[in-house]
């Protein structure tokens, strides 16, 4: 089915090419690049908005800051707009997100061939143009669900930050107070809070 | 309720809000207007792009060759741009379109209280730029499936139209006149080709 996509739709420059179709998570990996992102949601490819500066500006600190303290402390690798194969519903139908930021421990990559299988030990998303109720309600849902051992979600607009741990398979709220949150997933990693205030704010 | 504890609000950049959501086909059908054409795929909210001027050119001569033509005769009703509810796809999760024109037979249609349940007579899909795949692959088949009696794929980039009908379970493509074809679902319908050939052009 990849294949007649590819034949009847690739040559259409421009357009969304595969919103909307079934496929299964090697089909969905090895589609050619239209331009937009696409997730895998239960196995219906579903294009996402691209991210405007403001909200890039947020997720381009935070893996920053993680990549700076990785340098020094090889605990594991930090990537950004990556395809992450969570497994696949009960249905056998495949989820694949693209979170903005996501961590994985060094044991844990070395059993990963070619691409991020299975949950990973962070994911960051940030909030943009009509992502909300995905980020915070879907994504919140499936990501405790697949075992991701901690959610950061950033509101740019709404100027908020929340850092969710999962504790016994279920995700916890855990409350900030001043400048720096503590990671437990990146250990001895404190994520200054400040400058991500700073991307918060408009140009 | 995947939708109920969050805020209705339209979103603050009035796009995309729903997209990627899993919901029910009654969640999906009550949510609230934002500016977006949703259509639910498997149990997951599609947003798909707005037709174009040229598309509703074409998708408008259909319509209102069909309309005419049931002043007259008093088969059904046409509609355009309706939520139709095919039912549950063999995957799971329900499958809600959102076909260019539809028509369905008085004694169907007066069953159907507040919506389309069930597959249409005839459907009627404008190929855009972008859903040839979705068009020509994903939604034949479940037109095909479902039992839609008649589906008319028109591809104005292409100066092409397909006309299927079902016969045994499975669409067969009719091949038109030059300038008409005669329609089975709309019993005694002749569509006139030409003035959906002039709407193919650019203005």
């Amino acid at each position: 089915m990849a294949a007649d996509v590819l034949d009847t739709d690739v040559d259409e420059r421009g357009h969304p090419c595969f919103a909307g179709l079934r496929m299964g998570v090697v089909e969905f990996l090895e589609l050619p690049d239209d331009g937009f992102k696409y997730e895998l949601v239960d196995g219906v490819a579903v294009m996402s908005p691209s991210p405007l500066p403001a909200h890039q500006e947020v997720a381009v600190e935070v893996a920053y800051q993680i990549k700076a303290f990785l340098r020094s402390a090889r605990v594991g690798r930090v990537f950004t707009d990556i395809d992450v194969h969570l497994g696949a519903e009960s249905s056998g139908k495949d989820l694949v997100y693209k979170p903005d930021v996501v961590f994985v421990r060094e044991e844990r990559i070395a059993g990963m061939a070619e691409r991020i299988a299975g949950a990973p030990d962070l994911v960051v998303e940030v909030i943009s143009r009509g992502s909300r109720r995905m980020d915070t309600i879907t994504k919140r849902g499936d990501y405790e669900r697949f075992g991701v051992g901690e959610y950061w979600i950033f509101d740019p607009q709404r100027s908020a930050m929340t850092f969710l741990r999962l504790v016994d398979g279920r995700f916890a709220e855990v409350t900030v107070r001043g400048d720096e949150f503590r990671s437990e997933s990146i250990p001895a990693f404190v994520l200054d809070l400040i400058p991500i205030r700073e991307a918060f704010k408009p140009w | 309720m995947v939708v109920r504890d969050v805020e209705f609000a339209v979103d603050e950049h009035g796009q995309a809000q729903f997209s990627g959501m899993r919901m029910t086909v009654d969640e999906f059908l009550s949510l609230p207007d934002d500016g977006g054409k949703y259509e639910l795929v498997d149990g997951v909210v599609l947003m798909s792009p707005w037709p174009s001027p040229p598309h509703q050119k074409v998708a408008g001569e259909i319509f209102a060759q069909i309309k005419w033509f049931l002043r007259t005769h008093a088969l059904g009703e046409v509609f355009m741009e309706i939520d139709v509810h095919l039912g549950r796809s063999p995957a799971g999760g329900d499958l809600v379109y959102g076909p260019d024109v539809i028509f369905v037979r008085s004694e169907r249609v007066r069953s159907m209280h507040e919506r389309i349940v069930g597959p249409p007579d005839l459907v009627v899909e404008v190929v855009s730029p972008g859903s040839r795949g979705r068009d020509t692959i994903t939604k034949r088949g479940d037109y095909e499936r479902f039992g839609v009696g008649e589906y008319w794929i028109i591809d104005p980039a292409r100066d092409a139209m397909t006309f299927l009908r079902l016969q045994g379970g499975q669409f067969v493509e009719v091949n038109p006149n030059p300038d008409t074809f005669a329609s089975h679902a709309v019993a005694g319908f002749v569509l006139d080709l030409k003035p959906i050939r002039d709407a193919f052009k650019p203005w």
